[in-house]
């Protein structure tokens, strides 16, 4: 009975099933993380999906039914049984690692420290301030909006009784900063203006709120200044805009007179000439009241530029939430700050990076090796190099990259940050499913062949 | 000194001139800094003209006249149509003339949309998108156009050590003092020489080159240069070594089909030297790389395209059962190397450094080699395949010995290209978990080795129930090295996603399409005739 239900799983018909079904499956991962451009994405999308579970599941079944079938074991066996038996065990250390295993990063930035590893695994956190102004996480949520969006009509937090949802999600998208005119009587003015004459041409947003009165613009030989009125002349050549009657009110300022040279109202389209290197200063954009909005535009694929992005709903304002950032919302009597980002976690202890060298090819600014030297409380000063990791409380910190400023100066480095539990099982099994294979192909031609060369002689 | 120079030059009937053998020589031996090594004139000279030009001589002259011939009178140059724009969509772009592939200088300069397409280019750089193949083009364009200006106005060009601290080289616009003046001299006797012609076998440009480098050498000491390095490189340069490696790959296939023809031993004893002058030369070229570049054999896509022939006529020695095998081998010997020699702009045989990653590691260089090598016998048994299919339409009772020794052999293959394999790819794990603390990342590379390991397990396995027989074992072996194909050159060259990036290039994605889709072809063809012939 137990061998009529063991035998069509341990049939070799499926394993060939299989093995093409997961051949199958990683393929698929591939053309989607070349179309997508992100690794992420075929990890939560196609790697570690239902349908590479359900395959890796009908293997280890096939695995498991086909060594049970063949039992007793015989000494012809040997190589058979270490091969599948070595899958088994690497897969059994791949879950290990899976389960409990952490694979992070820690970015440092020269004469920082870092404590804090960031996981790959997204989340999304709502804190309330309590009477002293401190802020209290009063929910959390993992999310993998990736495979998993929450459906618009399902609360994802539930405040003051009315629900905070997700709008919109979009993996890939591109941050969309706008100044737009807001009806709120207590928001401030804002003007785009074009200076510009026939070498030049600078065309610029400026922007003042209760919280910041006046806005300064540094263009070289002037400097544009957008406040409520209250500005005052000490040097150099300055255009000093304000509202004004609900018009744009211009002073021009210059260098050589040491004082006002120009005044007068203007509004959106027109133009003044400010006297100065033939400059012109034409006001594109006039609105009394204004408002930041920030919105996010989705892309098919990755870039530099793109980041996940999640609109959220509550109590009929919509905000927008880049990764890893927070926003600030009201309701009738509380402030509360909505977080997404990655999930974090202590490392345990602090490092802290004295310095990062990079070493280059001769005459060139491609790196050749990098190496951080970090020190850390108990183990001293120590460097962390490619392939020169450094190993405490647990965690094996590896150089993974650095970024750089503009002038080829190396400001933070990013190091990759691990825990594998699992790392001997599967060398384990890696080894014996090679010993396996190689006794499976080679012991017939080998071994085989000496013992049939002692019995003829 | 560029006056003078262009005076002298004004003089000469242009393009038609002669240089010494031994001042041209020296010439080609003067010690360059490019792309992070020194180099000699010969090899930065050849790269700056298939990189402009597409081609490793202009008009029968070499490329290190066409190089000082740049840097004396770029004026010369300015209506040659020598940018090789092969980009179909981007001739198309620029609304250049479609019928040509070469433009001039001036041409391009005074297209306006190249400005503007050069702009798009920076800021999807800027985002680090990917470029698509019009990108990609633009990319190269830039990249040609910069390369002759940096020559032309000497900006880039480093010639001389530093004279103290910093590893940077000083280009010749930069230079000073008496390296200038000897610089000059080299320059002027190059001129001359275009001038006059080489007037006795005691050059006077050999004697003005030797006394620069020597100038040089007083300054930064005698090892300013590796020219021991410098001297193998020029040698690889002239000699060519792959190039006679194929030209006797070929042969010995020939030799063997003449061989069937008039079913002469001596022939195939022929052949074999034949293969065998072929390998002498093959592990040359590669030892003289291996001398050249300080590093291990495989790490670059031309180099692989070299070690796997190498690794399949050496599985073909061992294997040897009759003279198929021998011509399976040669024919993958010959494929490969007359693939490097055809497509030098695809597969780049400059010695480039290597990534930091990459760097001085055991488990890199074994995971790489393994991997690689394991190509060499799966290539083998592809061919095999090949050949057996033919046989399979020639009569499959009339050939049936031999069909069953490939089959043997492809198995054999099979067996032990898998093992490789797998091997190769766990100890890129390994490594990968020494570098990154990370055993197996799906990334693509792997996750290709992976999967191709798994079609050849699916064979292995489906033999065994005998769903796979001689027939099946033919079919499987071309089928599944197009999975080898798509791990080894797809992955780079199509997906180009990932930590194995620094592999990645860019072209002759038809030509491996078009190679795949007849063999796909082919296969059906066999198939279908078969299963005609089972019915009758």
């Amino acid at each position: 009975m137990f061998k009529k239900i063991i035998k069509p799983l341990a049939s070799i018909k499926l394993a060939v099933f299989v093995i093409l079904l997961i051949a199958g499956v990683s393929a698929v991962g591939t053309f989607y993380e070349s179309m997508v451009g992100e690794a992420y994405a075929a990890q939560k999308v196609v790697y570690k999906s239902v349908y590479m579970y359900l395959a890796i599941f009908l293997l280890c079944v096939n695995l498991i039914a086909v060594m049970i079938d063949r039992w007793p074991w015989k000494v012809r066996h040997t190589g058979f049984v270490c091969a599948h038996i070595g899958i088994l065990i690497t897969l059994f250390g791949a879950w290990i690692t899976q389960e409990f295993g952490v694979d992070g990063s820690v970015a440092i930035e020269v004469g920082d420290k870092g404590s804090m590893v960031v996981l790959p695994d997204r989340q999304i956190s709502l804190y309330a301030f309590d009477e002293n102004m401190v802020p209290k996480v009063i929910g959390q949520k993992p999310t993998d909006f990736i495979v998993d969006l929450p459906s618009s009509d399902q609360a994802l937090f539930q405040i003051e009784g009315k629900p905070l949802r997700v709008k919109q999600y979009f993996h890939f998208a591109e941050r969309d900063e706008k100044i737009v005119a807001s009806e709120n009587k207590n928001d401030g003015p804002a003007i785009r203006f074009l200076l510009s004459n026939d070498n030049v041409s600078v065309s610029e947003w400026m922007f003042a709120s209760k919280s910041n009165q006046q806005q300064k613009l540094e263009l070289g030989p002037a400097t544009v200044v957008w406040d409520y009125g209250e500005y005052k002349y000490s040097s150099g050549n300055v255009i000093h805009l304000f509202p004004k009657e609900g018009k744009v009110a211009y002073r021009v300022y210059s260098k050589k007179k040491k004082g006002l040279s120009l005044e007068g109202l203007t509004e959106a389209g027109s133009m003044v000439a400010t006297g100065w290197m033939g400059l012109e200063l034409r006001l594109l954009n006039f609105y009394p009241h204004s408002r930041r909005r920030v919105t996010y535009v989705e892309k098919e694929r990755f870039s530099k530029a793109t980041q996940s992005a999640v609109q959220f709903e509550y109590d009929g304002e919509e905000y927008w939430l880049g990764l890893n950032s927070i926003v600030r919302f009201f309701s009738k009597s509380k402030a509360y700050v909505l977080s997404y980002g990655q999930v974090q976690i202590p490392l345990g202890f602090n490092v802290y990076l004295k310095k990062f060298n990079v070493g280059r090819y001769q005459g060139t600014k491609r790196a050749s090796s990098y190496a951080s030297d970090v020190f850390v409380k108990d183990l001293g000063f120590s460097t962390i190099s490619m392939n020169n990791p450094l190993k405490h409380n647990g965690f094996t910190l590896y150089q993974a990259s650095f970024s750089e400023n503009e002038s080829g100066q190396p400001t933070a480095s990013v190091l990759s940050v691990n825990k594998d539990p699992g790392r001997w099982w599967k060398y384990l099994g890696c080894l014996i499913m090679v010993f396996g294979i190689c006794h499976l192909f080679f012991y017939k031609k080998w071994i085989g062949k000496r013992k049939k060369g002692v019995r003829a002689s | 000194m560029k006056s003078l120079l262009i005076l002298i030059l004004s003089l000469v009937p242009c393009f038609s001139w002669s240089l010494s053998s031994s001042g041209y020589e020296a010439l080609r031996l003067l010690p360059v800094q490019d792309g992070g090594r020194i180099k000699p004139l010969d090899t930065y000279a050849t790269e700056s003209l298939l990189l402009i030009f597409g081609k490793s001589t202009y008009e029968n002259k070499n490329p290190v006249e066409i190089f000082m011939t740049w840097v004396l009178a770029p004026e010369e140059w300015k209506e040659k149509k020598m940018f090789l724009v092969r980009h179909n969509g981007l001739r198309e772009g620029l609304r250049l003339e479609n019928q040509r592939l070469f433009f001039s200088l001036n041409e391009l300069l005074n297209n306006d949309r190249l400005g503007l397409a050069i702009n798009s280019l920076r800021g999807k750089l800027s985002k680090e998108e990917k470029l698509d193949s019009y990108f990609q083009a633009v990319q190269k364009l830039a990249n040609q156009i910069q390369r002759f200006h940096t020559i032309a106005n000497g900006a880039d060009v480093r010639v001389a050590p530093p004279k103290s601290g910093g590893n940077q080289w000083v280009a010749i616009k930069g230079l000073d003092g008496e390296l200038l003046e000897k610089f000059t001299g080299l320059v002027s006797a190059f001129a001359s020489e275009l001038k006059l012609g080489p007037k006795d076998s005691s050059s006077e440009l050999s004697s003005a080159v030797a006394t620069y480098i020597n100038t040089a050498k007083a300054i930064r000491g005698s090892d300013y240069a590796p020219f021991s390095r410098l001297k193998a490189e020029l040698h690889y340069n002239k000699f060519k070594p792959f190039k006679w490696s194929w030209i006797f790959y070929l042969l010995a296939v020939f030799l063997v089909l003449l061989s069937m023809a008039f079913s002469a031993k001596a022939l195939v004893y022929l052949s074999w030297l034949s293969v065998a002058l072929g390998f002498v030369f093959h592990t040359y070229g590669i030892g003289l790389r291996v001398f050249i570049s300080n590093r291990p054999p495989v790490s670059n896509m031309f180099e692989t395209v070299v070690w796997v022939p190498w690794i399949a006529i050496l599985c073909a020695a061992v294997a040897y059962r009759n003279k198929l095998v021998l011509m399976g081998a040669s024919v993958v010997g010959a494929l490969c190397l007359i693939l490097c020699h055809l497509a030098p702009t695809i597969l780049d045989a400059s010695f480039s450094p290597l990534e930091p990653v990459l760097k001085d590691n055991f488990w890199l260089l074994t995971h790489v080699i393994i991997i690689v090598s394991s190509y060499g016998p799966y290539f083998l048994a592809f061919l095999l395949g090949d050949v057996a299919l033919v046989y399979f339409l020639l009569g499959e009772k009339k050939h049936k010995a031999k069909i069953k020794d490939l089959t043997t052999i492809m198995y054999r293959c099979i067996q032990v290209g898998s093992v490789l394999l797998l091997a190769g790819t766990i100890l890129g794990g390994v490594w990968a978990d020494y570098s990154w603390g990370r055993f197996w990342g799906w990334d693509p590379k792997e996750t290709w080795a992976f999967i191709a390991f798994m079609g050849y397990a699916a064979v292995l396995h489906a033999r065994l129930v005998g769903w796979v027989r001689d027939f099946g074992m033919a079919m499987s072996s071309v089928v599944c090295f197009i999975l080898v194909i798509m791990a080894w050159y797809g992955v780079n060259f199509v997906l180009g996603q990932g930590l194995h990036s620094y592999g990645n290039g860019s072209g002759g994605l038809n030509y491996v399409a078009t190679f795949c889709g007849i063999h796909v072809l082919f296969l059906l063809y066999v198939a279908l005739m078969r299963a005609l012939g089972k019915q009758k």
